[in-house]
């Protein structure tokens, strides 16, 4: 059984939404502990 | 292959790069630890990580090589088996978040994953585990070593031997200027510009060539990549999930982080960083899966991944894989040496050498020891012996031997000491068996399976009684 290019376009797109959301969230987090004062 | 011809990027551009972040590195390093003069805030920040620093440092992290060497790699060796099994890697932090809380809450006063398996299973256990985690720790930082010398190798053309030293010491560098701290801080940048780096160039990849082409260059020249039924790549994609929770579920590495996070961040750090890791394999894969329609020849499997993105996006692109990779390479390579030196300096020094060594002689301790790993890491990458592949999976039978004592001594009462031990043992062995008789893809799916049976077994025959409060021990670093 071999992938079809939908399947690669599905799987690849699925990961790089959440690869580009990432570094939001993180930097989102990093304001919210620097206000709380709970960097480190 | 006359590597600086091939080379995207100059020699000068490569160490123009590698000076300006090695500089920054060093500087952040500086002015993060120039006040952690007790042991607690150079070894574990103090032990108050919030969750934005706790969530990027334990993903960035667990992006070492993975993501821009061996995730490739496996992709050209394995299709898209190898990406998604690669993906599973992420399965070890999610499960890790239940452990991290609960380590937290059992050993507020530890310091290492030895701590806590001399205090659950005893000397000869501890022993036997020790082995485990210096042999994996000393094979990732081997791999990550050689991963930079590659890598920099095949884009700027600097040697291999050149690169792979300057990376070594600027993380050893930092490392020891600014201990953990700088180790968690450097680490958010790292994943900032680790994530922002593979979205660009997984963009402009599908940009230039398209999902369509690529798939069809691959269907032509190497269908057995698209195979969804490739029996060593299933194997591997089993393997891989058991493989990355060993890793995570027994390595300092990890346990220093659920030290280091303050009360609460544990779970909601370890599940987050696998839900932003999990894709990156993919991510990084498939861009592998280009080659063939680029028609590269690729002379070694482990250099794919930079050959294709210098190939596709020019000096920019190798620009940016440069920086993204030393990133990567950095943030593990910090970690390991700051998590490694503890487990030395606790799990050798202190219990073994000067059982009466007070809070500042620890820490002085921490020091030599992280320049000391980086020494014998130098030596170790010098001679280039084999693949990443091949260097980091020999590991895989004996980290996926230490899931079940792990993770069963930490929740169940009733562990079996002897036959955590022996599953320890035995679980090693059996993994080394299969790896050599049959290939590296069964070496941690072995050891695991092995291993789970022997304390299950010894458990349901010789149940125990187990005081959690003896994990709860003072520490010359907690008491002064």
């Amino acid at each position: 059984m071999s992938a079809g290019a939908e399947f690669l376009t599905i799987m690849v797109l699925a990961a790089l939404a959440v690869t580009t959301l990432a570094p939001l969230v993180l930097l989102t987090m990093l304001i919210r502990d620097w206000k709380k004062g709970q960097l480190w | 292959m006359n590597a600086v011809g091939n080379a995207i990027l100059s020699p000068t551009i490569g160490w123009s790069i590698l000076a300006g972040f090695s500089a920054l590195w060093v500087f952040l390093g500086w002015f993060w630890g120039r006040k952690a003069k007790e042991l607690d805030e150079y070894v574990l920040a103090g032990r108050r990580v919030g969750i934005a620093l706790g969530t990027a440092t334990a993903m960035a992290t667990w992006v070492t090589s993975n993501t821009t060497m061996l995730a490739p790699q496996l992709a050209f060796q394995m299709g898209i088996w190898g990406m998604l099994g690669y993906s599973l890697g992420s399965v070890g932090l999610l499960m890790f978040a239940p452990l991290a809380r609960r380590i937290r809450r059992l050993m507020p006063n530890g310091y290492t994953s030895g701590d806590f398996v001399r205090l659950r299973y005893g000397r000869v256990g501890w022993y036997v585990f020790l082995v485990i985690s210096l042999v994996y720790g000393m094979g990732w930082l081997v791999s990550m070593g050689m991963a930079g010398g590659v890598l920099i190798h095949a884009l700027t053309g600097i040697p291999y031997l050149h690169g792979m030293s300057v990376i070594l010491a600027i993380c050893v560098g930092y490392t020891l200027l600014g201990g953990f701290r700088a180790v968690i801080g450097t680490d958010f940048i790292q994943a900032v510009l680790i994530l922002v780096g593979i979205v660009v160039i997984a963009f402009l990849a599908i940009d230039r060539i398209g999902f369509d082409e690529i798939h069809q260059a691959v269907q032509e020249q190497r269908p057995e990549l698209l195979n969804l039924l490739m029996p060593a790549a299933l194997m591997f994609l089993f393997n891989n999930l058991l493989f990355g929770v060993g890793e995570i579920f027994h390595s300092n590495v990890w346990w220093s982080r659920a030290f280091s996070f303050r009360d609460g961040v544990g779970f909601k750090a370890y599940f987050l960083a696998g839900i932003f890791w999990a894709p990156i394999p993919i991510v990084a894969g498939f861009i592998a899966l280009a080659a063939p329609a680029l028609n590269l020849n690729v002379p070694a499997a482990d250099m794919v991944g930079p050959m294709v993105a210098g190939q596709l996006l020019g000096t920019a692109g190798a620009v940016l894989v440069l920086i993204m990779v030393f990133s990567a390479l950095s943030s593990s390579m910090d970690s390991l040496l700051a998590a490694t030196s503890i487990l030395v300096v606790e799990d050798i020094y202190r219990r073994h050498l000067k059982p009466h060594a007070t809070a500042p002689q620890l820490r002085r301790a921490t020091g030599v020891i992280i320049v000391g790993l980086g020494v014998v890491t130098w030596l170790l990458c010098a001679p280039r012996l084999g693949t990443l592949a091949q260097v980091l999976h020999w590991t895989g039978a004996f980290v996926a031997s230490t899931i079940w004592p792990i993770a069963a001594g930490l929740f169940w009462r009733s562990v079996n000491r002897p036959g955590a031990i022996a599953a320890m043992v035995f679980g090693s062995a059996a993994g080394m068996a299969a790896f050599f008789t049959i290939g590296f893809y069964v070496a941690a799916l072995t050891g695991a399976a092995v291993s789970m049976v022997i304390v299950l077994l010894s458990t349901w025959l010789w149940p125990q009684r187990f005081d959690w409060a003896v994990l709860c021990e003072e520490h010359p670093g907690r008491t002064t």
